[in-house]
């Protein structure tokens, strides 16, 4: 699902504000409140011809999304329930960004970094599959190894890693944890096959900002 | 007179205590951006106590006139051609789509030339974000729901090496709107939501909620000698930017509902509010 942010009412090519923000993703709103977006989606914002953002806007949009589907990923007993239909709730759905210029990529960095987010900007996508992203904003050390291989391995569970890296001192168990971490960062998928956990990445290239 | 903060401080105790002493003052000899703009609040809050005063004041100033005209009607006052760039300028905040490519960019646009002919160069931009965001902020939170904002207004002030400018609405205020997030729903007035808001970034919103607002402002102000004040119901905060840091001054006033805001930048010398003259635009 792909949403091209300038082509969205009411049409600024300057993504400034909170406001602006709810207006551009009205419809998205309305579908997750809806429950009408599919499970698993992955929603890449398109920011091509936006010339200017802040952190109000990347708040209501990437980062909105960012949070719907952490929510959904986490433990939800401690939510509080959405008050308005722009307040995010738990939603499996994943979220890259692509069209950044470079001053975007510098607002989008300042806006992750500091909150120790990381996001996904798809450089090149074929057929709604991100070929190859950057990873933007914060992501561990040991994640960032965990979701290299990920990304190398394809769809991959914590006891084939375990046995790919055997010079790696790390556990099933670490391994297992790891991959929940990253799929709780919405970086991968995640599915259940019998009685383990399958994870695979969003992007088949992975390039480190 | 000076239409100072400290004039409307000492106006809005006259008149949440029903005290008539300070209308009876003279009339002003000067405003400053802040105390002209929370002037045209209490003009729509106590329109019968201050009718007959603001009416003669307003006579003899046109600055006056265009900011109550901007906050009772909510359409631009100015008929001047849309890139004058002016020192001195009010806009209305009415809906959602307040900030339209149509009125609201070309007003940005001034305010940042007006910044950079001001001697403010390239923070001219930044502090027109600021503007925004505050400015945003009466969408976001003055009414019970994003959808119905109560309405507000802008001014700015801008003369040689001084860049200030106000946000006020009359809404629900900061301590209705925090109380909506149970993470703040203990705060027991209007001065500790302020200074939740400045100092732990507590916001409405129950996820993910750090004021981006404030951190645009305080941004803008970093390497100036900023002041901003801030008021909601009876509550004020007074922050200026000193070589130690941000520091903060809470204190009660006089009750006006909704949100004001005054942003103060300057270049040199000690942070302070400038006025200008009854007569500006005249």
């Amino acid at each position: 699902m792909r949403i091209e942010l300038h082509e969205c009412e009411p049409k600024n090519s300057a993504g400034l504000g909170a406001t602006l923000a709810e207006l551009h993703m009205a419809a998205v709103h309305k579908a997750v409140a809806d429950g009408t977006i599919p499970a698993g989606t992955l929603i890449v914002l398109d920011f091509e011809k936006i010339t200017a953002v802040n952190g109000s806007y990347i708040k209501g949009t990437a980062s909105w999304l960012l949070t719907c589907g952490q929510l959904s990923s986490g433990n939800t007993e401690n939510i509080i329930p959405p008050r308005h239909v722009a307040d995010p709730r738990p939603y499996d759905l994943f979220v890259c960004v692509t069209g950044l210029s470079p001053d975007l990529v510098t607002e989008f960095q300042e806006f992750l970094k500091p909150r120790g987010l990381p996001l996904l900007f798809a450089r090149k996508i074929t057929g709604g599959a991100v070929n190859e992203a950057v990873l933007l904003g914060h992501l561990d050390p040991a994640l960032k190894f965990t979701l290299n291989a990920v990304t190398k391995e394809g769809t991959c569970t914590a006891p084939r890693l375990h046995e790919s890296f055997p010079d790696q001192k790390i556990t099933v168990t670490a391994w297992n944890n790891r991959l929940n971490d990253l799929h709780s960062l919405r970086l991968v998928r995640r599915v259940r096959v019998g009685r383990t956990l399958e994870y695979s990445p969003l992007t088949r290239i992975i390039l480190w900002a | 007179m000076q239409f100072n903060s400290a004039f409307i401080t000492d106006l809005r105790e006259c008149l949440s205590n029903q005290s008539n002493s300070q209308l009876e003052s003279p009339s002003p000899s000067g405003f400053s951006i802040g105390g002209i703009v929370q002037l045209a609040c209490l003009q729509s809050a106590y329109p019968e106590c201050l009718k007959s005063s603001v009416n003669t004041w307003r006579t003899s100033s046109k600055a006056l006139d265009n900011a109550i005209a901007t906050q009772e009607s909510g359409l631009l006052p100015s008929t001047l051609n849309m890139w004058d760039v002016r020192g001195l300028e009010f806009f209305p905040i009415r809906g959602r789509q307040w900030a339209d490519r149509e009125k609201y960019h070309p007003f940005a646009s001034r305010f940042c030339k007006a910044a950079k002919q001001a001697g403010f160069g390239n923070i001219a931009q930044a502090l027109s974000g600021a503007l925004l965001e505050m400015a945003d902020n009466v969408v976001q939170h003055s009414g019970p729901d994003p959808a119905c904002p109560a309405p507000g207004i802008i001014g700015y002030y801008i003369c040689d090496g001084h860049v200030a400018f106000s946000i006020a609405d009359l809404g629900r205020g900061a301590l209705q709107s925090l109380k909506e997030n149970p993470a703040w729903s203990q705060l027991q007035n209007s001065k500790a939501a302020l200074l939740a808001i400045i100092q732990k970034h507590a916001s409405r919103r129950p996820s993910g909620g750090d004021g981006e607002g404030f951190k645009e402002v305080f941004k803008s102000l970093t390497n100036l000698n900023g002041l901003i004040e801030l008021f909601s119901g009876d509550g004020r905060v007074r922050i200026t930017n000193t070589p130690c840091g941000r520091q903060a001054t809470p204190q009660f006033t006089g009750f006006l509902s909704g949100f004001q805001i005054t942003v103060n930048c300057s270049l040199a010398g000690e942070p302070c509010e400038r006025t200008f003259p009854l007569d500006y635009l005249t």
